[in-house]
């Protein structure tokens, strides 16, 4: 790069001022492109796309040929490509089904980052030393990954894959790259994925492989945001070389720490080397549970205490961790360790869903595999092993937060410490056949809320998104998405393509009671309704009496109302295997009348979901 | 549409010229400034074009509270708060319990922006056919109530809540009438909406929005509800012409399409009288 030999003694200085490491380190990096959908089980033949906020941020090859561009809307999706299958964007499955990547790559070279899943990068010196030279590594890397996932994904898929054989169905795409530096080398992995070869820098040639690309790579991974990436293009500043032979003065005049930071990228320099070192002892915080914890609930509320306790320590020196090792022990000594990186620091609540991730990796691996848990959690660890001084950068990613999400964020602890940690929730989908059983409200405080509203306020601002190219190729821009979603939290997640045979299509009931309410169903002559154990209705349902008192001191029958319309019974017979947790029930939709209640009778009709369960009768969900 | 502390703050804003001027000067002065209509869109939250009929401001006006009662109401709320929060509004749901997520997820609602807050003071059901009346609430679970509403309004830009049982009882509303006024104040100055489902008690309501529904695809034992009709009207203080009007919900995969029908209703209920006190 012809701008290094002016811009060299400057950054020479910042370099040796702010860690001593002039020569920057070498890291390898693993990308697996449009990784939520591989996640999801699709293969590149079959039509799919994965949504989040009702805009496309994966869709598998097959999809692209059609014209499904990263950042559309479900309707544009359709409207290209009528054969698509549509699947809501789910973190923890994609966290999930990563595991196994990670656990191949960490078999090779254990210290390893994962930046989020899909993505991992890991300092390439040792294993090059081992393995013979970069290019074996990150040949190696290609073919483990290719294997893990190919086998992994085939087995999952086997039903839908049939017999085309999970090797040629799985097509899918790996980049490796190795470069100096976090950035370079993650660059390259995104190139790698396109080109179908690993791309190795050469030492000491990032500068020269940096200066060439666009400037949004810079937004691409999410080191600098929307405004400031199309503010370097407005002035001109059309590639990262451009940036680079700018001087650091003038360039933190007039952009900023962030614009330092982007100049630096641009640089091909890596502000923050990876360590091998250990961290010092009195950083790591640990629990030990005199009792295992069977629940990962529980676990994830000591993690967030001890998630507070880094980041509040931290910040008492202005620091912010960019990199966290959770480390987690069983009672019968299975141990389970990930390393997570983010470039702009992880949060306390960021920490918290990385624990999250991670436990519900742990916990879903398949049975008889290697390190599998088989008894409660005894030990949780945090040691934040990269800290760096907190610019305050988290704030302005994606595009920054609007003021809406930060006022939301100040409300939600106003009311944490008003009411209790478990009264202020939000909706995390888990799925079931019964509507109060298909999501579930988390504590708001274990959950990245900042993550969900950065990931929204990327769908949220509509020129941001609209200028994704066309076809397949995969702009700057439209791969942010892809990370931004991949970054993700728990969410909203519903599967499209239903999980849960036997649930009932939409709508869905727009009441749901905590409390089942008693009711008795008879038919014409006022005799009680009856389901057998084979789903046959003992008479039509003729009206509905709300039932009054309670168990103790007996029901008795309150206002009688008619059964317009019915349908039914739809039995359940769900977790028979589970004494415990079985229930067996016939669900019924019903239109009651609003006959003999003058009053309300503008109202019109009430349809409800009715459930016949041991012999009684229940609503429990309204369509209000 | 004067905002009192607006003009207050505008009070404050004069110089000291037009302070000694005579007040008939400072009200045309604040009206002029005050006046444009470009103020009231400023404090308009987007709402989905089939509900734009009942609101003749082309939104949600900001510092309002809603109501919506009848068969529906809760899913009329949802379809109010719906665009709103896909532009990226946040929405509380101040205890109501009964909120179901997956209706509000098939409606469109951006889910990532919903934070429901329980008080545990009421568990109240938003029903106001009453199925339930678990009416074992004081006048501490109110005040607490009050408390969280005057929080959650300060943060988020939609409040969806139902009314705690002490406040809708007589007794309760006349001790509640102070701390539902400064609710109402806050309201105003931070630009909230409050939607309040199931009976409304003491709580004023600007504008009050009556469903009604009727349901497609149920036979006598055969069939699914795949279809709903839906009639919303509002009145209210706030909102001096009623107007109403029709929409449908039909699934279509694992969504709700809403659908404005063509609404001969609107006509016959703003009449031919209310047309001419316009």
């Amino acid at each position: 790069m012809s701008g290094s030999s002016a811009a060299g003694p400057a950054e020479g200085i910042e370099l040796s001022e702010r860690s001593g490491a002039v020569e920057p380190e070498r890291f390898v990096t693993v990308w697996c492109p449009d990784w939520p959908i591989v996640a999801a089980g699709y293969g590149s033949d079959q039509p799919a796309a994965v949504l989040r906020s009702h805009r496309v941020v994966a869709r598998t090859e097959a999809a692209a040929a059609d014209g499904v561009v990263i950042g559309q809307r479900r309707r544009q999706a359709q409207a290209r490509c009528p054969q698509i299958e549509l699947i809501e964007h789910d973190p923890t499955r994609d966290a999930r089904e990563f595991e196994g990547v990670v656990r191949a790559v960490a078999d090779m070279a254990p210290r390893l980052d994962v930046i989020e899943p899909g993505w991992i990068t890991l300092a390439v010196r040792g294993p090059s030393r081992y393995f013979g030279g970069d290019e074996a590594v990150a040949r190696r890397l290609v073919a483990l990954v290719g294997e893990t996932l190919g086998g992994q994904v085939g087995v999952e898929a086997g039903g839908e894959a049939d017999a085309a054989g999970a090797s040629a169905v799985r097509d899918i795409r790996v980049g490796v790259g190795v470069a100096d530096g976090r950035f370079a080398a993650s660059v390259a992995a995104r190139l790698s994925a396109r080109r179908g070869v690993p791309v190795v820098v050469e030492p000491g040639g990032s500068p020269a492989f940096c200066a060439p690309l666009a400037i949004g790579w810079l937004q691409t991974l999410g080191e600098a945001d929307a405004d400031l990436v199309d503010l370097f293009t407005r002035l001109g500043l059309r590639r990262l070389g451009q940036l680079a032979e700018l001087d650091d003065a003038d360039v933190l005049g007039r952009f900023g720490r962030s614009g330092v930071h982007a100049r630096r990228l641009a640089a091909g320099f890596d502000e923050r080397p990876a360590t091998t070192d250990d961290p010092p002892p009195e950083r790591r915080v640990t629990k030990m549970f005199d009792d295992p914890v069977a629940q990962s609930e529980a676990v994830v509320f000591v993690a967030k205490q001890l998630a507070d306790d880094v980041a509040a320590r931290l910040a008492a020196v202005g620091s912010v961790c960019t990199r966290l090792v959770v480390q987690f022990e069983t009672e019968h000594g299975e141990r389970s360790e990930r390393s997570w990186y983010r470039s702009t620091g992880l949060t306390s609540a960021a920490m918290v869903e990385r624990v999250r991730w991670q436990l519900d990796a742990w916990m879903r691996l398949p049975k008889g595999s290697e390190g599998e848990i088989t008894a409660g959690v005894a030990l949780v660890r945090l040691i934040p092993e990269e800290i760096i001084a907190d610019q305050g950068v988290q704030l302005g990613l994606w595009g920054g937060q609007s003021d809406a999400d930060r006022r939301a964020g100040a409300a939600i602890a106003r009311l944490t410490t008003l009411t209790s940690e478990r009264a202020v929730t939000v909706p995390v989908w888990q799925g079931g056949r019964l509507p109060a059983e298909r999501y579930r409200w988390v504590p708001a405080t274990t959950v990245d809320l900042d993550g969900r509203a950065e990931r929204a306020g990327v769908a949220a601002l509509p020129g941001f998104v609209s200028v994704t190219g066309t076809g397949s190729s995969t702009g700057p821009r439209a791969s942010v998405l892809t990370r931004a979603s991949g970054s993700g939290g728990a969410d909203e997640s519903e599967l499209a393509n239903a999980p849960w045979p036997g649930s009932l299509p939409p709508p869905s009931p727009a009441t749901v009671y905590a409390e089942p309410v008693p009711i008795e169903v008879v038919d014409e002559h006022g005799v009680m309704v009856q389901v057998s154990g084979r789903g046959v209705v003992s008479a039509s349902p003729a009206g509905a009496y709300r039932l009054l008192g309670g168990a103790s001191e007996g029901w008795r029958r309150g206002s009688l109302r008619s059964v317009r319309a019915w349908a039914g019974p739809w039995p359940l017979d769900q977790r028979w295997w589970e004494p415990a947790r079985h229930r067996r029930l016939a669900r019924f939709q019903m239109v009651l009348g609003r006959d003999g209640d003058q009053e309300r009778d503008e109202d019109g009709d009430q349809a409800v979901l009715v459930v016949a369960e041991h012999r009684r009768w229940w609503v429990i969900a309204r369509y209000d | 549409m004067f905002d009192t502390l607006e003009v207050v703050e505008l009070a404050a804003d004069l110089t000291p010229e037009s302070l000694r001027s005579t007040l008939d000067d400072v009200l045309a002065e604040l009206s002029e400034r005050v006046a444009p209509t470009s103020m009231a869109r400023e404090r308009l939250l987007p709402v989905h074009d089939s509900l734009r009929p009942l609101f003749p401001d082309g939104g949600l006006v900001r510092g309002r509270v809603h109501g919506c009662a009848g068969s529906g109401g809760t899913t009329v709320a949802m379809a109010m708060a719906r665009d709103a929060v896909v532009a990226g509004a946040w929405m509380a749901v101040v205890d109501v319990d009964t909120f179901g997520v997956e209706a509000a997820s098939e409606l469109g609602v951006a889910l990532e922006r919903v934070v429901r807050v329980d008080t545990g003071s009421s568990g109240c059901v938003p029903s106001d056919d009453d199925v339930v009346d678990r009416d074992g609430s004081t006048a501490d679970s109110g005040r607490r109530w009050l408390e969280v509403m005057a929080a959650a309004v300060d943060g988020f830009d939609i409040v969806l809540t139902a009314v705690p049982a002490v406040w809708r009882t007589p007794e309760g509303a006349r001790r509640a009438t102070a701390g539902l006024r400064s609710l109402a104040a806050r309201l105003q100055q931070r630009g909230s909406i409050m939607i309040v489902v199931g009976p409304t008690g003491a709580v004023p309501i600007d504008v009050s929005v009556r469903a009604s529904s009727t349901w497609e695809g149920l036979g006598h034992g055969h069939g699914v509800i795949s279809r709903r009709q839906l009639r919303a009207q509002t009145t209210g203080r706030r909102q001096p012409n009623p107007a109403s009007c029709e929409l449908e919900l039909i699934a279509a995969g694992q969504r709700l399409e809403l659908r404005a029908l063509p609404d001969a209703g609107a006509e016959r209920a703003t009449g031919p009288d209310l047309r001419l006190a316009v």
